[in-house]
């Protein structure tokens, strides 16, 4: 659905050379991908989510939706968009904003008040609804922004920085949000710096660093189990047991820190069952996108 | 974007630009009734004093102050719309919905000029009202003109930069000393052809004037100066269909 090709866009500046925001990036994603970007600030995030709005064209490579350049696509599609900040005049109250935008959206006059109703329940700002926006807190504030990108039905999704400012609690029930719209005919696309929660959504992330696309990591449930990782091991009972199972694996009391693949892993901990471990917990020293992000990012 | 959407989302257009549509008025009750109260004032004290004095008085203050309101309510109504879009970043939630700008931006100039004719019309109706024998239909076609050239003028500047309101001073202010400076004979001969091609700020002033006094309409010169204005309306919305929307 979206193809980036050799797609680079510089800032021109009076003097100088300019700056290379998004150099010779190449990527694919299909209807019913979900998938992540994530890169540290200034990477060219930003860049290209403008450029997949069309508000952006760009200098070099080619960049299409469905086909068509953005924002051809844009104009006769639209997109499902929540930006990183929330910049619609704060004196307006929240449910006129959401039915000024419903408007936009080309919802139709005789349901675009049921539609408005539908998201401000959606997204839980029910008591919110006819305060101005200046009286919400930034969680709220980011909540009517979910809210103004699920009032239509669109063919591709953009969330940039979606759980900016949100609580726990409604960190979770975005997830909740994105399982809900996942759809074989969707294309979602996610920018964050929350690893965690690309690693949790996403069957894919781009890691952007300096411009460009530093590498693509799987991360869809069950990809990756074939490559070795380091875990965590905790064992009430003959820790000694679990540290044997594994060729390498350093023994810090109860605690464990070893390194394999899934199969590795299963066959070890069976292992040292058998010899007697009481096996607590195992956990991921550390996720495998964090890995692949840090690895990438470090490498300056 | 259909015109169906378009007429429904006017109303809330219109409520941004209210508040800078009054302007003009407040401007002239200010500029205006001060001089007038002053007139009235001293003329009162006058032995020979007959409220026959107030129609000229008023005629004076209204040919004096209405030029002034009109070409900076133009403005102020006219800059910071599509520029302030673009610095908040607003245009990243109005152009992610099916919408093209152009349309949208071409019905907030057509509004914006509606709106300025509504809120000033009282203005020439209070004036005859109090028995100053002022021009209304000379006064709207005033209105209309200074509002298309500016209006374009600044969705031109708007269009290709991001300090529209600087270029648009810059712009009117250069032009118009181009103008007169070429008008006195001291420019250079090959400037002048240039100067020529500029926006017709001078012709705008004369045709206010014109028009404001009651005197025969200059309707070549209102054709040239709607005709520009209206020119450069189209280039500004060309600019923003096909330039970055985002800076």
């Amino acid at each position: 659905m979206i193809v980036l090709d050799n797609v680079s866009k510089t800032y021109r500046t009076w003097r100088g050379p300019g700056v290379r925001a998004v150099s010779n990036v190449t990527l694919e994603i299909a209807r019913g991908e979900v998938v992540g970007i994530a890169g540290p600030n200034g990477a060219g995030k930003s860049t290209l989510i403008a450029m997949l709005l069309g508000m952006l064209s760009p200098d070099e490579g080619r960049l299409t939706i469905d086909g068509v350049a953005p924002r051809a696509y844009v104009e006769r599609n639209g997109v499902a968009y929540l930006p990183e900040l929330m910049t619609w005049p704060l004196t307006w109250r929240t449910d006129e904003a959401l039915l000024r935008m419903a408007i936009l959206a080309g919802i139709p006059a005789d349901r675009r008040r049921a539609e408005v109703d539908r998201v401000i329940e959606a997204v839980g700002i029910g008591e919110h609804r006819r305060k101005k926006l200046k009286a919400l807190s930034k969680g709220n504030l980011q909540r009517v922004g979910l809210a103004h990108a699920l009032l239509t039905d669109r063919a591709m999704v953009i969330f940039d920085e979606p759980t900016h400012g949100l609580d726990p609690v409604w960190t979770a029930r975005f997830r909740d949000i994105v399982a809900g719209i996942r759809r074989a005919d969707r294309a979602v696309l996610i920018a964050s710096h929350n690893l965690d929660e690309l690693e949790r959504l996403c069957d894919r992330v781009a890691i952007v660093d300096r411009g460009a696309i530093q590498r693509v990591v799987e991360v869809r449930a069950g990809a990756g189990i074939t490559a070795a990782r380091r875990w965590r091991i905790r064992a009430m009972q003959a820790p000694d047991a679990v540290a044997a199972a594994f060729p390498g694996a350093v023994l810090n009391g109860m605690d464990i820190e070893c390194t394999a693949d899934v199969a590795g892993l299963n066959a070890g901990l069976a292992a040292a069952i058998t010899a007697g471990a009481l096996v607590t917990a195992v956990t991921a020293a550390e996720s495998s996108l964090e890995e692949a992000f840090r690895s990438a990012v470090t490498q300056r | 974007m259909t015109l169906r959407q378009l007429r429904d989302y006017a109303p809330w257009q219109l409520r941004e630009l209210l508040p800078r549509a009054f302007v003009p008025m407040a401007m002239f009750a200010v500029f205006a009734g001060i001089p007038v109260y002053a007139m009235w004032h001293a003329e009162r004290n006058n032995p020979g004093f007959t409220t026959e004095a107030l129609p000229n008085i008023l005629r004076a203050a209204y040919a004096g102050v209405v030029p002034l309101c009109l070409t900076l309510g133009s403005f102020l109504l006219m800059t910071r719309s599509i520029a302030e879009d673009r610095e908040r970043q607003y245009v990243r939630f109005l152009f992610s919905h099916p919408v093209p700008p152009a349309p949208l931006y071409l019905m907030r100039f057509l509004l914006g000029i509606g709106l300025f004719l509504l809120c000033f019309l009282p203005v020439p109706l209070l004036v005859r009202h109090f028995g100053g024998d002022v021009p209304v239909l000379g006064t709207v076609m005033a209105m209309l003109l200074t509002l298309v050239l500016v209006g374009g003028l600044t969705t031109l500047c708007a269009a290709l930069t991001q300090k529209d309101g600087l270029m648009l001073i810059l712009a009117y202010m250069g032009t118009q000393l181009l103008q007169q400076l070429s008008a006195a004979d001291v420019l250079y001969e090959w400037l002048k052809p240039i100067v020529r091609g500029l926006p017709p700020i001078g012709s705008l002033s004369t045709v206010v004037k014109t028009l404001l006094d009651g005197a025969a309409w200059p309707v070549t010169d209102m054709i040239h100066v709607g005709g520009y204005g209206l020119g450069l309306l189209v280039a500004g919305l060309l600019v923003i269909r096909r330039a970055p929307l985002v800076r």
